[in-house]
């Protein structure tokens, strides 16, 4: 046993690429760290959601967790540019960003609201999901109920887009289409198969609209607690997992479309994605008033 | 004074439970009859209902309800004994009412300190987190107002 | 020795009348302390936290509900229903109090609420015709316990929330065991009153009659149609079909039955967000005792050791069910979910159960509990209604409660009781 054991939070299930990661990093500090330190890991939300989870590192009740990015946003808005979408045309363009000093300069921006950010993992690029059509260009969203996450930006965007969007507990969606209070909903194509949605849902619309990194984040204090040699052993650990954390979410995101025949898969081309991305335009202007132009303009500027 | 005494727990949880029920009544009716959801509604609905649940709290102590196993306090033999139990009951409830309003002003401090804002209306989530705070505040004083009807009515003899 | 201090602290001061809310809470924040592993700023950051949920906003709203339909002249019209039915069949009062009940229930998400709207029309009734108090209120208080267990129900909103299922879900799982048990309760309720030698008092009714009756009585019938069907039609939300059970049950009392004035609303409303306030503090409070025990990893523990020990899953079902059962005997029926749930529900994963079949008989047992003392609503609220001391009360209820028992056996071992239904409406 440890003598420093970090209560580590997160909300994803065990069976999540994140969750068996993790598992690893915990593995790797152990051994690097000489046992001194370890991770005890609390899953499936048993300490909080995901707002629940920031809170409670600012405040000292736990010592680390990862969460996405959209809840991050209400903490420190620098974190709504992960909310624009179609900033990211693919994986080399987020990790150009991610893993560069813009990254690393969001990371240590969280300083100012008592966390300290230690790594970007991967969640992953959304996809959008619906039970009755294909979904092709924005104008076949008219009239579709959506579900979003409890996110303005991410509610403006698919209502300029044209669909009829509104948030939902996650624990309700699943019943909602069933019934049909709700017709579609987007998210990653792994947490989507993970979570039965192939039951409800028949089309899966390739948008790739938004790339949501996982923030790996820390307590101030209990990161000051331990040796500065055991701090960077942390640290390195998470570094030294990230390349194959992002490369098992991908995996898990093909071997999910290769698992649901029944779901019709989508490509869409770039005049198709061009049609939702202009009309998701006012949004940029609403992200770049809450996070201030400067940051937009050099992620922009970066991914071109 | 007296109508202060009298009715404003009950009067304040009145109307945040008819603001929640005409909040959700105008999101379904957005929903369907307007085509356009409301994305602010449930969150204005959830605060006012955390709200409500922690005035809520007072409202009980005020009309003396609460949700407690007596069989032991029943079961005892003399007046004596069960204003003594009672007396406890209250001074453990008054005890944590205080440790919820001393630790929640610290959170309050805090999470205004660090400025979190919430997800659809952008209003500071330390509003959201003083509903414990004065919910249990009010449930205090309550407390000592019912100590003090014990207390009294013992006294006067009533066979409670 | 956390978990020491924290189940022996609750349990004192349990014994000593410290309402539950603030048994549980007290009992954690020492327990904390002693820990000294998190702040005590935790405590009121949970007390937020855990009841910031939309599905669990739809209690106060099936609470209201059924207090406006309940005075508003809606469970008048249903018992007349009920006698024109069933009154001219032997111990037909007692058919009667069950399927009212029944009814209630579908628009009620609370026991203790549907015993007192059914009982204060009905026991008055039943005493006239014969009925021993004891048997009748006994009845009506068994009977409240479907309530919680006919969709809507607030311990499965809980539950629903406590487990991450769906609450449509649970909603649909509780219809079938609802039934089963209205039809013990029927069963056993006949038997009794035929050995109690009660007569038939009604009348036979002409199809004119029965038809006056109900079509009298078709706004409080359609009643439960608009919250489950808008639900289960796709329309709603069950929060929302919740808040549109108030609006409707508004409409009908105030301006089509005008049985219901702005000063009995007002009453209405208040009562609910009273009830509302000492069951969202036992949630708040029970959440941060259940985190206690998940940072001591008392479940994990738990849930290995009696795997290992008890393999035979039937077996494993059974002491569920006995510790759910004494459980539910002192244990506020809330609060008991948000405890135990963390800690059986990955016990029924690991041997194949499904989370909301466990739902169900988690609900079944800890509804059993409302009519077991030393803690159980149902009595305290029956004899009140009922006017019978408590003492008189409770001898009449084994039977009742054998009956469920009995029940939910079958529910326990039989999963398509519950699961058929739900499985049926995804197809
Ligand atoms: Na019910
Ligand atoms: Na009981």
């Amino acid at each position: 046993e440890p003598e420093t054991l970090l209560k580590f939070g997160h909300a994803a299930s065990t069976s999540t690429p994140a969750h068996v990661a993790l598992e690893k990093v915990d593995a790797l500090i152990r051994e690097n760290t000489d046992g001194r330190v370890g991770l005890e890991l609390f899953p499936n939300s048993q300490l909080g959601g995901e707002r629940e989870l920031i809170e409670s590192i600012q405040l000292g009740n736990i010592d680390m967790a990862f969460v996405s990015t959209a809840p991050l946003a209400a903490f420190d808005s620098d974190f709504y540019v992960f909310d624009m979408p179609f900033l990211f045309t693919d994986h080399a363009a987020v990790y150009s960003v991610l893993d560069g000093p813009i990254g690393q300069e969001m990371l240590d921006g969280l300083q100012r609201v008592g966390i300290m950010g230690v790594s970007y993992w991967e969640n992953g690029f959304r996809q959008f999901e619906n039970a009755s059509r294909v979904v092709k260009t924005a104008d076949d969203l008219k009239g579709l109920k959506m579900r979003t996450m409890e996110n303005e930006v991410h509610i403006a965007a698919w209502r300029e887009a044209g669909a009829n969007p509104a948030p939902l507990a996650f624990g309700e969606l699943f019943t909602a289409l069933q019934q049909g209070t709700f017709d579609a909903m987007e998210g990653p194509i792994n947490l989507f198969y993970s979570m039965k949605f192939n039951e409800v849902q028949k089309n899966i619309s390739l948008t790739n609209h938004i790339y949501s990194p996982l923030v790996i984040m820390m307590n101030p204090d209990s990161a000051s607690m331990l040796s500065d040699e055991d701090l960077a052993a942390l640290k390195a650990a998470f570094a030294e997992i990230a390349p194959l954390q992002r490369e098992m979410t991908q995996q898990a995101d093909k071997d999910a479309i290769a698992a649901m025949p029944s779901v019709a898969v989508t490509e869409l081309s770039p005049e198709d994605l061009a049609t939702f991305s202009e009309k998701m335009g006012p949004v940029y202007d609403l992200v770049k008033q809450k996070v201030g132009g400067d940051l937009v303009d050099r992620i922009v500027a970066t991914v071109k | 004074m007296k109508w202060i005494d009298e009715n404003l727990e009950e009067a304040v949880v009145v109307f945040l439970m008819t603001l929640i029920t005409g909040l959700i009544g105008l999101q379904i009716f957005m929903r369907y009859v307007m085509g356009a959801s409301l994305s602010w509604s449930e969150e204005l609905a959830r605060y006012c209902f955390i709200w409500m649940s922690y005035i809520g709290v007072a409202y009980a102590v005020r009309r003396n309800v609460s949700i407690a196993t007596t069989v032991l306090a029943d079961a005892l033999p003399s007046r004596g004994l069960r204003l003594a139990v009672s007396l406890f009951a209250h001074i453990v409830f008054a005890a944590f009412a205080l440790l919820v309003v001393s630790q929640g002003i610290t959170l309050v401090q805090k999470i205004s300190g660090f400025g979190q804002k919430s997800a659809s209306l952008g209003l500071p989530m330390a509003y959201v987190y003083a509903a414990p705070v004065v919910g249990f505040a009010l449930t205090l004083i309550r407390l000592m107002q019912r100590i003090v009807l014990d207390l009294r009515a013992y006294q006067a003899g009533d066979p409670a | 020795m956390i978990a020491a201090i924290l189940f022996g602290l609750f349990c004192v001061l349990l014994l000593m009348s410290v309402p539950i809310a603030v048994a549980l809470g007290s009992a954690s924040a020492i327990a904390l302390f002693v820990a000294g592993k998190v702040s005590n700023t935790y405590i009121p950051q949970a007390l937020v936290t855990s009841i910031d949920s939309f599905p669990l906003m739809a209690v106060p709203f099936f609470i209201l509900a059924g207090d406006i339909m309940a005075r508003g002249g809606l469970s008048e019209r249903l018992l007349k229903v009920g006698g024109v039915l069933f009154g001219r069949f032997r111990g037909g009062m007692a058919i009667i109090a069950v399927v009212t009940c029944m009814f209630f229930a579908a628009i009620s998400g609370s026991g203790p609420a549907t015993v007192a709207a059914v009982g204060s029309i009905l026991l008055p009734v039943m005493a006239r015709e014969g009925y021993r108090p004891a048997f009748s209120t006994g009845l009506v208080a068994s009977s409240g316990c479907l309530g919680v267990i006919i969709p809507p129900s607030v311990p499965m909103i809980i539950y629903a929330a406590s487990a991450n299922v769906s609450v449509s879900g649970m909603f649909l799982a509780g219809i079938v065991p609802g039934l089963l048990i209205a039809f013990g309760l029927i069963a056993y309720a006949l038997w009794q009153a035929r050995r109690d030698g009660i007569r038939a008092t009604g009348e036979d009714q002409t199809a004119r009659d029965v038809f006056a009756a109900i079509w009298e009585a078709k706004w409080a019938l359609l009643a439960p149609g608009i919250i489950l069907g808008g639900i289960y039609g796709g329309i709603f939300t069950p929060t929302e079909a919740a808040a549109v059970g108030v609006i409707y049950g508004l409409v009908v009392s105030m301006l089509i039955y005008r049985e219901l004035s702005f000063a009995d609303l007002y009453r209405s409303i208040a009562q609910s967000a009273l009830t509302t306030g000492t069951v969202m503090v036992i949630v708040g409070t029970a959440t941060i005792f259940g985190r206690v025990l998940t940072i001591e990893r008392i479940p994990v523990i738990l849930a290995e050791s009696m795997t290992t020990i008890v393999e035979n899953p039937i077996v494993l079902l059974l002491l569920i069910n006995l510790l759910l059962l004494v459980v539910g005997t002192f244990l506020e029926t809330l609060a008991a979910i948000i405890i135990l749930t963390p800690i059986l529900l990955p016990v029924a994963l690991a041997i194949g159960v499904d989370p909301t079949h466990f739902g169900i008989v988690m609900i079944v047992n800890l509804a059993i509990g409302m009519i077991t003392p030393p803690l159980g609503l149902n009595l305290f609220i029956g004899a009140r209604v009922g006017k019978v001391p408590i003492e008189k009360l409770i001898p009449a209820m084994p039977p009742f409660v054998l009956t469920m028992v009995l029940i939910l056996l079958a529910l326990t071992y039989i999963p398509a009781l519950s699961l058929a239904l739900p499985s049926w409406a995804s197809n």
